[in-house]
Formats: C-alpha cells, structure tokens, sequence
C-alpha cells in the first residue's frame, strides 16, 4: 500500500511538473559581431595602430524563461577583444546580467540588473545599447505597486554596471535609489475613462549616494535630484512637458562646480491624417548625473538627456551627428509631415509626403561668477570649487553648437520606381560635439537621392547617390594650414558617395558602395573608402559579410555617441532570436 | 490599501528630506596639500613616506595634453616631490617628425595597458575598474589617496656618473618593511627634465616648448628585473646595481633615475625613487 502511494504521489508531481513546463515559454537572441582587420596604411591603419590585434568580436546571447508570473533571464557577453571603437575595458567574457521577476498585477518584485526609465529619463534611465557597448543597468531590486486602475508606484535600489567591475560594497562608485509615481487619470476616474481629454502626471526622486574620498573637495555624499511631468491630449492635439531639477553635483564632468543642475523639454503636437506638426524645446543646465563623481564621458550615466533633432540614416549626413550636451544646451525642433494626396497633379498618382524639419541647439547663458582678475574660464562649467555660473532660465547663448535644416520628399512614381530626396543644411560646432578645442565649425549641405526600381515581384534593385558640400576643403584650405590639427581635419572637406543594393525577395541581398573624401584639405586623406556586402535573412536569422574599409565617423544612439576608428577587413554579423 | 499608499507618500518625503547633502562655501578643502602626512597630523620622520608614479602618457601633437603636464608639475610641486612624474611619450599623437620623443618601452606599455588617447595616465600603475588608465581630471584625488597608502618598502638610489666617458653606475636599495606574498621586480629608468622641443597646443605650435619628466628609457627594460621567487620576509634587502653608458643624444645635466619596485603580476607600482645624475 506504501508503495502504492508514493508511486501515486510521483506520478502526481510529475504530472504537475510536465503541466508547469508546457505551460512555460523560452525566448531568447543572440548576436555575433567580428571583424578581421587589415593593414592598410592609404587610410592610417598600421600595425601599431591596431595594437597586434587582428581580430574583433562582441557577442552576446539572452534567454528569458517565464511561467505564470514569474520570469527570469541571463544575459551572457564576449568581448574577445572588444571591436575596434568599443572601449577596452569590456575586454572579457562572463554572464553580465541576470534577473528573476514575480508580477501578479498588483505588485512586482524584480531581484538583479534592473532596466527601467521615470518618465523621459532626466534623472533615471538604466539601458543597454549594444551598437555603443553601452550598458548602465542597476543590479539591484525594483518593486512595482499598482494599488489602482491608473496608478504606479515604483522603487529602485542597487548599484550600476561599469564593463566588468564587481558589484563588491569595496567598489567606489555610488549607490543609487529611485522612486516614481504615475498616475493616468483617464483609468483612474470613471468620468473621465471616454474623455477626450487623456491625461497623466508623474513625478520621481532619486539619489545616490557615494563616499566622499576626495582630500580637495567637500563632495556631498547625496545627492538627490527632482522630477515632475504631465502628459496631456485633446483629440488630435498632444502636449507633454517634464522638469527636474538636481541639487549640487560637483564632478570631474562638471570641473567640480557646485552649480544645481535643471533640465526642461516640452512639446507639442497636432498629427491628422496626411498631415502632422511637432514643437519641441529642450533647456538643460548642469544635468549630468552620474553614480561615480569621478565619472568621465559616458560612464556611470544615471540618467538620459533625449535629443530633438532628426535621425539621418543616410552615410554622409551620419559623419555629422549631434551629441547631447548635458553640461548645457538651449534646442528647439519643429517638424511638419505633409502627404499631397494622391491622384492630384502635384501628389501624382500615388501622393506624395514632404518632411520638413528643423533643429537648432545653443549653449545655455552663462554669466560667470569670477573672482577678481579672473577671466571667464575655457571650460564651459565655469572655476572648480566654485558655483561656476548663474544662468536665466529663458536666455540663449551666444554660441550655437548645431543646427539642422532639411527637407525630404518621397514619391513612388509608378508601380516600379519608388524615390527619396533629402536637402540638408548642417551647422556643426566639431569643438564642442566632439571635444576638439580649436576646431572649426563645419557648415555643410548635403544632398541625396535615394531610388528604388521594382524588377520583378520578389527582385529589386536600389541606388543612392550623396554629396556633401563642407566650407572647408581643399580649394580653400591650404594643407599647411592644417599642420598640427590634423585631427580635426579628418573627415573635412567635400564627401562623394554612391551605392547600389540589389535584393532577391527579403532572403539575400548584395550592395556595393563607396564614399569618397575627395575635397579633404590634406592630400593623403582624400581616400576611397569602398564596401562590399552580402546578406542572408531566414526567418529571425540574419546573416551579413562586410569587406572593404570604413571611415571615421560617430555612432549615436538617442544622443549618447561612440567614436568609430577607421578601419579596414572584413566584418561579419550573425543575429538571431527564437 | 490606503495605509500601503500613505506610507509610500512618507518615504518618498523622507528619502528627499535625507537623501540631499547641501553643501555650502567653502567648498575646497584649506588643507588639501599635505600628502601621505595629510591631515593636520605631524609626520613622523622615522616613518617611511609613500610616493606615487604619476605616468602622463602624452604626445607632441596633443593639444590637451600640455594643459595634463601642467596638473601633474602642480601635483608634484603641491606633495612636496612625494609625486614622481615620468612623462611617458607614447600613441599616435606622439610623433611630429623629425621630432620624436617615442621609445620602445614606451610603445610597450601603451599596448600592454591598452589606451587609445592622450592624455591619459596612471597612478601607481594601479587597477581600477579592469583598466589602468586615469583621466587628467581624475589624478588629483587618485594621488591624494595613494598618498595616504602606508609604505611597504623603503627605497634608496645611488648614482654615480663619470663626465668623460659618460658612464652612469646606479645602486638600488629595495628593504621591504613587511612580509610580502607575491613576486616583484625593479626598473630603473632614465627622466630627461625640461627638454626644448616642438609641441602643438591649443594655440598652435611651438618650437621652443619646454617638455617636462620626458622618460628615456630604461636600464633592465620596460618590466625591469624580478626581485625575489619566494615570500619576502620583513626587513629583508634587495640590492641591484647597473652600469651603462648614457646616451649621447641626452643631457647628462637634467638626467634623473627614477626606479620602482612594482608586483610583477598585477604591475602596481609599490615604492618609487627619484635621484638626479649630477
């Protein structure tokens, strides 16, 4: 009978385990990116200058299992050496990530490196970017409560990710602690669940803390930092702003002023069909916010500034991307979206949209708080040790660090032909964007156009012919003048660039281009830089082979950029996801 | 419900109420010059002084990188020469043909620590967060807090150096005050001081710039010579002497040796020494 039994109470488990796993589910990518690089002394690649090393190879693989209301994932990386342009320091291999979550609704409890934002992330905003080698998750816990339809509450606690640095209480860099309240009043009151008024409002705090092992400065230990938002709607109109504010954060990035920090973006839009126009303006003064004072660049970033300015997919306007300044910036960005509708004499017979967009940023006015005989310093945050500066809130500064003026048409013109034309007008402050003192702005206009010719139902052919006009080149820029700035002058003067991509259904396609620096001012940089590619996608699988060189250039996700070396070989990226 | 929702409320005040340090004026420390006898304390003359490696990686065509020169000379000058500069011309900045003040070891270490700009340096050739490298901006509080480190070897450099035939002959004595588990080496290297030269800045270039701490090269290469293969006992001794023909192309006048012992693995400067040839 005893034998009975527990034969019973076995199957029974069993039965309940076979139950709990069909009813769980496993999801998961993976990603392989290496480069094999290749001497090639035209473009300034050497033996020294890659260091012996010929190869690059990131790669990461996530799995994420969840039954029921529980889900747990890992993240596992490999940086064997980390690609040309990623920092060394991710040099290694290890499980970088981890997490179990328990989410019934009601409550949300997640144990290890927690990704989350409050609101547009002004004062808190963990993510990974994998084009960046970016990566500040909050290894830590978070809960979640939603006591109400239309109210959350949220709680985060733990320490940052820096590369591959232990997570130990030794580690110098800062505790942070977040809390964030968000209540949507159109679930929340019953009178307003079929307003067409939609409304939201939240607000967060958060602080770090960090030990203070400075013998020059008294550093404050907390520093905590505000934040407030609304989100509102009336039928097709949309209106949303958010405010922080940040007490004294003396920093090595802000040259250890005690200045507090604020930051403002508010827009508006209006979106019909056929037709849609946004407004945005964005005030940030002395916003970095990092869990280690003695942060430099983008390290140990806690918060995020976003950018308002347009994304340029295209080769040549991307050589002139703007970065974020969260030391301080003045930006304003309207964009009006217009489809001429179809079957009219201007919109053609299948319409025609017109994307018109502009984006200026300034430095914010400061107005310096010297001692005597002091002159204002080189260092936009003003004398260490000090206030550095007042600055009205309304007021622009003198010095405009970028601006970005475009127009987009695209028109299929017959069943076959399909075309895209871009004009941009591009002010670029290389000084500031790129932290080279003493460079000279870049004044550029850029054209393209993009054309697309249908051949059959599953083949397609695409061209791309682009050229930018720079103020400096060759013609006007004696190469002397560049002596000892060579730097600066890399990527200047006249760009030409062509590419043609031919494509089988959406399995294989193979392109062939080339961008040409034929305007730089220094002769031995006016280089061809030709690439080579062949892709293969099935299914969640894509495979692409790259060969040929590649130019200096920044890589920018969301404003936060990366500086990408010229190099020379053959890439090759394997991405897939189950 | 409600009461979960209140005391919510009360740690979101609460949190904001202790989590924010005001700091008001003065906001520089008065007394941030006292290196490793820091603190108002009075130092104990029996007592071994730490002194840091301050290693600024630079490079002639630079333009930030005289602004980092001149942090460092501040930092020796404020310790009391308990910081030792060794201005390390390595990268792709740091050649300006003819002008050429790149080396070998120099090259060495640039690899083996992986930096990719100037200026960039090392304090101690410590480890901090899986890499070596320092910011300018960071070397300040870095160097105060070496500074504070207890001496674990006393050092001591004899120089010797005969005019004529240029021959330099340098003893180094390295007494390790406690018991030491690892495996350490000493190098010696040769600093040429305020070497007259080409540098682009800011304002552009200049021949007549006046390079500081410039390293030469060394007398037991770039890793120098290990020191021991067992556990070192308190108070025991090590002493290595070298002989070499200095190099015509340096002047003998502003010539110093610098020697440190460093733990061979981990490459963390231990104790440093700086002596003048003549």
């Amino acid at each position: 009978m005893r034998r009975f039994l527990l034969s019973l109470a076995l199957v029974l488990c069993a039965t309940g385990l076979f139950a709990q796993i069909e009813n769980s589910q496993v999801n998961g990518s993976f990603q392989i990116d290496g480069q094999y690089y290749q001497i090639d002394e035209a473009i300034g690649i050497t033996q020294e200058s890659i260091k012996g090393n010929k190869f690059g190879i990131n790669g990461f693989g996530k799995i994420n299992y969840s039954l029921g209301n529980f889900t747990a994932g890992i993240r596992y990386e490999a940086y064997l050496p980390p690609m040309s342009g990623f920092d060394t320091r991710l040099q290694g291999v290890g499980l970088a990530n981890y997490y179990a979550s328990y989410d019934n609704g009601t409550i949300s409890v997640t144990l290890g490196d927690i990704y989350d934002q409050f609101g547009n992330g002004f004062i808190f905003r963990t993510y990974e970017e994998w084009s960046l080698g970016f990566d500040n998750s909050l290894r830590g816990m978070r809960v979640i409560y939603r006591p109400t339809a239309g109210v959350t509450l949220k709680a985060v606690y733990g320490k940052q990710r820096f590369y591959w640095s232990s997570y130990a209480a030794t580690e110098s860099r800062g505790l942070v602690r977040g809390i964030d309240g968000e209540w949507d009043l159109n679930q929340s009151i019953a009178a307003m669940n079929s307003s067409k008024l939609r409304a939201t409002v939240g607000g967060s705090f958060v602080s770090k803390y960090q030990k203070n092992t400075n013998s020059t400065y008294y550093i404050p230990e907390n520093v905590g930092a505000f934040d407030g938002r609304v989100n509102l709607g009336y039928g097709r109109f949309a209106f949303t702003t958010e405010y922080a504010y940040k007490i004294n954060d003396p920093s090595a990035f802000n040259n250890y002023t005690y200045h507090s920090g604020q930051a403002i973006l508010s827009s508006l839009s209006y979106s019909q069909k056929g037709f849609g126009v946004i407004v945005q303006a964005k005030r940030v003064d002395n916003m970095s916010f990092k869990s280690d004072y003695k942060g430099v660049k983008n390290d140990l970033d806690i918060n995020f500034i976003p950018p308002i300015n347009y994304t340029h997919t295209h080769s040549l306007p991307a050589i002139y991307t703007y970065a974020t300044q969260p030391l301080g910036e003045m930006a304003m960005q309207v964009q009006i979206n217009y489809t001429i509708p179809k079957k009219t004499i201007i919109g053609g017979k299948y319409g025609t949209k017109i994307t018109l967009d502009f984006s200026q940023v300034n430095d914010i006015k400061r107005n310096y708080i010297l001692e005597g005989g002091q002159e204002a310093p080189t260092h936009i945050s003003g004398y260490d040790g000090t206030l550095g500066y007042t600055s009205p809130f309304f007021a622009v500064g003198d010095r405009k660090f970028f601006h970005d003026f475009n127009i987009e048409i695209e028109r299929r013109l017959s069943k076959k032909w399909k075309l895209i034309a871009q004009y941009i007008n591009l002010y670029y402050d290389m000084d500031i964007i790129e932290n080279h003192p003493g460079a000279p702005v870049v004044k550029a206009n850029i054209g393209f156009v993009d054309v697309s010719y249908r051949i059959t139902s599953k083949q397609s052919i695409r061209f791309e012919l682009q050229h930018l006009w720079d103020n400096i080149n060759k013609s006007n820029t004696a190469e002397s003048e560049t002596v000892g700035h060579e730097d600066v002058y890399k990527k200047r003067g006249n760009w030409a660039a062509a590419l043609v991509e031919y494509s089988v259904g959406a399995k294989w396609f193979v392109s062939l281009g080339d961008k040409y620096n034929y305007g730089n001012p220094i002769a031995s940089n006016r280089d061809h830089y030709y690439t080579a590619s062949v892709g293969y996608i099935h299914e969640s699988t894509r495979i692409v082979l790259t060969g040929g060189r590649q130019s200096e250039g920044m890589v920018c996700v969301g404003g936060v950029c990366r500086v990408v070396p010229a190099s020379s070989g053959v890439s090759l990226s394997i991405t897939t996801s189950f | 419900m409600k009461k979960l929702s209140f005391i919510i409320a009360m740690a979101f005040l609460m949190m904001g109420v202790v989590a924010c340090d005001i700091i008001e004026e003065p906001y520089k420390k008065e007394n941030n010059g006292g290196g490793s006898s820091g603190g108002g304390e009075t130092p104990d003359p029996e007592q071994v002084v730490k002194h840091v490696l301050l290693e600024d990686y630079t490079g002639v065509r630079c333009v930030n990188c005289p602004a980092a020169g001149q942090l460092a000379l501040e930092l020796q000058e404020r310790y009391d020469h308990k910081v030792i500069v060794l201005s390390v011309h390595a990268g792709d900045l740091a050649t300006f043909p003819p002008f050429n003040l790149k080396t070998p070891e120099g090259d060495e270490w640039w690899n083996f620590f992986s930096f990719q700009q100037n200026p960039i340096g090392t304090i101690n050739r410590k480890m901090v967060n899986g890499g070596y490298a320092f910011d300018s901006p960071s070397w300040e509080e870095a160097v105060a807090n070496s500074l504070q480190e207890e001496a674990t070897i006393e050092m001591t450099a004899d120089v010797t150096y005969n005019d004529v035939n240029r021959e330099l002959k340098v003893d180094v004595v390295s007494k390790f005050l406690t018991e030491m588990p690892d495996s350490y080496s000493l190098t010696v290297c040769v600093m040429e001081d305020s070497l007259v030269g080409t540098q682009m800045t800011l304002e552009g270039s200049l021949d007549d710039y006046v390079h500081r701490h410039v390293f030469r090269t060394t007398l037991n290469g770039a890793w120098g010579e290990e020191l021991n293969t067992a556990a070192v006992a308190p108070e025991e001794v090590f002493t290595k002497s070298y002989t070499t023909t200095l190099n015509e192309a340096y002047n003998a006048d502003q010539c110093y040796i610098i020697a440190y012992v460093a733990n061979a693995a981990t490459k963390e400067v231990l104790q440093v020494v700086e002596k003048k040839i003549k």
